[in-house]
């Protein structure tokens, strides 16, 4: 049974989803060959057009494009990444009867008008903002008008690696929303194929139900290593079942960034150098070890100041539920920075990871990105008097459950999460 | 010679420090805090709520830190379950950037000793509020949110299996009154002065020329920036569409409300000015409004002006530079129609013409000397109480409308 499962859906099929669904899609495909002169007629300035992605639901055909750092200084004349600024080329096409609206707060609820961008954008204070020249390009009209194309550039706050933002269309009845994961150029993205595709075997990957999945997390290790596999580090508090692509839907849409450890140390380069002026929000995280490699995937979250920081790490497991991955992971969040002999310096993490990990199921669920939850053990308790170290000695302390998130494929309202009694499945067991 | 000062100095230094470093953590007792009388309670189902939130001086009392400088505002929360099944807390739900307990103690373990800073951190996480309420019990605690100016306006939502309650608490602060709570509204129009209309005959009110197009300086010799908005709400769903939008309030004597506390409309400056302000930035959106003597089907309409600014103390910076970010209007009102949309207050909008365009390359300008543009359009909003889904707004004054202002080429 196992085994047709698993011929039903390998893990490297989610892979190619994934992988496929990064790529430019068949429609901006055929997009592409149109080319500028009959799509773009009469915008003074088009986007990358190479790189079109069109999404059609109903009346409505969006396109969209993110010109690359480099793209977006020939198109403006000035380096806007730097000052934190993307440009997002968007077309929508009302094809229906009705008046409609876009509202690029759904890109971005902090886009900058084309004043501000070109307030941003001058080289010195004396400098008089181009305020025209923004003002050509930018999207300049909500009110899509029945049987008409809008088109223009949003100015959207930089998002480097996978430009992940919604363009949403409102109007009487159901409003159209509509997202775009849109890899940016400049970034590889190949390394995702070469780092997962080869972690298991078709021999290693079996599907599980209710009780084996239960007891099969609970014999998990409980805590990360270090890379020789011998010191024991956080607790691995978190199991999420979904597909690649629902895992990255989900944490996009919460608003996490990802870190150049999904992609492997050679992106981390790239990704620096582009960035410099916002570049802590993709700053590295160091490696933590599980099945004796390093995460699969990492992500972070900014917060306030640059020593507070949630991050979460991922490992893919060989499990299968319902015909989905089941990964294992581990959040930590930075509150602020300590001294270390193994690390110099190193962030305080907050001892308290049980909070962190509930912050975790609401943010998430907030993104209206978790259809069910419920615990499992496998941490072991430590209590607060009684706390356990890290690999960097940050004491933690925890009730010893991990929590278990099926991740939402369909955005789901916090009114419709299922919370499951995963009792009766516990073996009471606590991984090594 | 020297020697014997650098060791004197150090000496110095790290008695100094010494000094500093043996503080002891001495909070108040929770349960016995005076803010704790000023609680408000709401109940939905079987879930009761009671918050209570310490102005700055209460805070410091309360924790022994200013935690009011360092931008944190804790909350008071005591859910009474009383349901057949675990409710679960969403401190998310009230700030999304909200900050854990022992965040908080970290961040302000500096002057203590370690004993010091291990009793303060023990003391937060003790008097957290916790997550899981069993059914049938009570739990109270506090949760350290971002501080916001003036009345502490916040959402709760509590969640167990399939099923969401939803609370909104408004929680005055001492110390701050915003500009609105003064004005009497009740008495500010003897009843035949009120004009009742339908949405339909909102439109014609607007277009014609009975509606003000622009306030008024003191004298009446000035104009002031068009009155670019009409809102229709009574007060509790305007105060609730506000802060959902998280605009701000301000006080009379707010520095950078000074020109538009300066605008007369029907005799008086605006009832109330309210602001959102760039996260990443320094620019900022204002709205000041004025209850009019309209009512649409009995729901008052507001009249009001969206402006851009820098939200810069220098007034005069703002006005340095007339073409920048300030001359243009229309986006700020852009801005706020998705803002209440976005935040799922809005009930129905629309745009309606009734003020003369100023093109960018002709703008006009107001008494106090700023320039600005504008396609002319007026914004209207329909603002709900209770929140409606994006999907759930309708748009009033049709495409017909659209054309007419715009001359076809939207």
């Amino acid at each position: 049974m196992a085994m047709t499962n698993l011929r039903a859906m390998p893990l490297a099929l989610c892979i190619f989803a994934l992988l496929a669904f990064l790529q430019a899609t068949p429609a901006a495909t055929a997009e592409t060959g149109r080319g500028e002169r009959e799509l773009f007629k009469g915008q003074s300035v088009p986007p990358p057009n190479d790189r079109l992605h069109t999404n059609s639901e109903r009346d409505l055909t969006i396109t969209t494009a993110v010109p690359s750092a480099e793209e977006t200084k020939t198109i403006f004349g000035k380096n806007l990444y730097i000052r934190n600024i993307q440009p997002v080329w968007v077309q929508v096409e009302n094809k229906g009867d009705e008046s409609l609206f876009l509202t690029p707060m759904g890109l971005d609820p902090a886009y900058y008008t084309a004043r501000e961008v070109a307030q941003r954008a001058r080289s010195n204070d004396s400098e008089a903002p181009a305020n025209a020249s923004y003002e050509q390009r930018g999207l300049d009209r909500l009110h899509v008008a029945p049987r008409s194309v809008v088109s223009g550039y949003v100015f959207s706050r930089v998002d480097e690696g996978t430009k992940s933002f919604n363009i949403d269309v409102v109007g009487n009845g159901k409003p159209y929303m509509i997202s775009f994961f849109v890899p940016v150029p400049g970034l590889k993205i190949d390394h995702y194929r070469v780092e997962i595709s080869k972690l298991y075997g078709p021999e290693d990957i079996r599907e599980v139900g209710m009780a084996e999945l239960v007891e099969e997390l609970e014999k998990l290790p409980c805590c990360v290593r270090d890379k020789a596999g011998k010191d024991k580090g956080d607790p691995l508090n978190l199991v999420f079942i979904g597909s690649v692509r629902d895992m990255y839907y989900a944490f996009m849409r919460a608003g996490w960034d990802e870190t150049e450890t999904i992609y492997g140390a050679s992106l981390l380069k790239t990704a620096a150098s582009a960035l410099m002026g916002d570049a802590y929000r993709y700053s590295p995280v160091s490696s933590l070890y599980v099945f004796d490699r390093s995460q699969d995937a990492a992500m972070q979250r900014a917060r306030t100041s640059i020593h507070e920081r949630n991050h979460l790490r991922v490992w893919i497991t060989p499990l299968l539920h319902e015909g989905k991955p089941v990964w294992i992971g581990q959040i930590s969040r930075d509150i602020g920075v300590h001294f270390t002999w193994r690390t110099i310096t190193t962030h305080k993490i907050d001892p308290d990871v049980d909070e962190t990990r509930e912050f975790l199921l609401e943010d998430l669920a907030y993104a209206q990105m978790v259809s069910k939850f419920g615990y499992v053990g496998g941490v072991g308790p430590a209590g607060y008097d009684a706390p356990r170290g890290n690999l960097t000695g940050d004491p933690y302390f925890t009730d010893g459950q991990r929590i278990v998130i099926w991740v939402a494929s369909e955005p789901t309202s916090i009114k419709e999460i299922e919370v499951l009694d995963l009792s009766p499945f516990q073996t009471g067991a606590i991984g090594n | 010679m020297i020697g014997i000062l650098h060791r004197g100095v150090a000496l110095v230094l790290l008695l100094a420090l010494g000094a500093c470093a043996s503080k002891p953590y001495s909070p108040s007792d929770l349960s016995a805090a005076s803010f704790l009388q000023r609680s408000l309670q709401q109940q939905s189902g079987p879930i009761l709520v009671e918050v209570a939130v310490p102005g700055r001086a209460e805070t410091k009392a309360l924790t022994g830190l200013d935690l009011y400088k360092q931008d944190i505002q804790p909350i008071w929360v005591k859910v009474t379950n009383n349901s057949k099944v675990m409710a679960r807390v969403s401190h998310w739900s009230i700030d999304r950037h909200y900050y854990p307990p022992i965040e908080v103690a970290y961040m302000n373990r500096k002057p203590y000793s370690k004993e010091a800073y291990s009793s303060m951190e023990r003391w937060f996480y003790e008097t957290g509020l916790p997550r899981r309420i069993p059914p049938g019990e009570t739990r109270a605690g506090l949760v350290y949110t971002t501080l916001t100016p003036g009345t502490k306006g916040f959402n709760f939502d509590i969640f167990s299996a399939q099923k969401a309650y939803n609370f909104t608490f408004f929680v005055p602060i001492p110390g701050f009154t915003p500009d609105y709570i003064d004005v009497d509204f009740d008495s500010l129009y003897p009843s035949e002065e009120l004009v009742s209309t339908d949405v339909a005959g909102l439109q014609k009110l607007l277009e014609s020329s009975t509606a003000p197009m622009y306030p008024t300086n003191a004298q009446g010799d000035g104009l002031g920036t068009p009155l670019n908005i009409a809102i229709v709400a009574n007060r509790k769903a305007l105060r609730r569409s506000l802060l959902r939008a998280r605009w701000r309030e301000t006080t009379d004597d707010d520095p950078s409300t000074e020109f538009s506390r300066q605008q007369r409309l029907w005799n008086r400056p605006p009832d109330g000015i309210f602001y959102l302000s760039r996260a990443d930035g320094n620019e900022r959106i204002s709205m000041g409004l004025w209850l009019s003597p309209w009512q649409v089907d009995g729901e008052p309409v507001w009249l009001g002006q969206l402006t851009y600014g820098v939200d810069d103390r220098r007034i005069v910076a703002q006005f340095l530079n007339p073409h920048g970010i300030a001359a243009d209007i229309d986006n700020p009102q852009r801005f706020a129609m998705q803002v209440f949309w976005y935040s799922q207050s809005l009930r129905a909008v629309g745009y309606v013409s009734g003020i003369d365009p100023a093109p960018r390359d002709k703008p006009r300008s107001t008494f106090y000397g700023r320039e600005y543009f504008t396609d002319g359009r007026r914004l209207v909003v329909y603002l709900s109480e209770e929140p409606v889904a994006m999907g759930d707004g309708e748009i009033v004054y049709g495409r017909d409308m659209m054309r007419r202002i715009t001359g076809g080429n939207d």
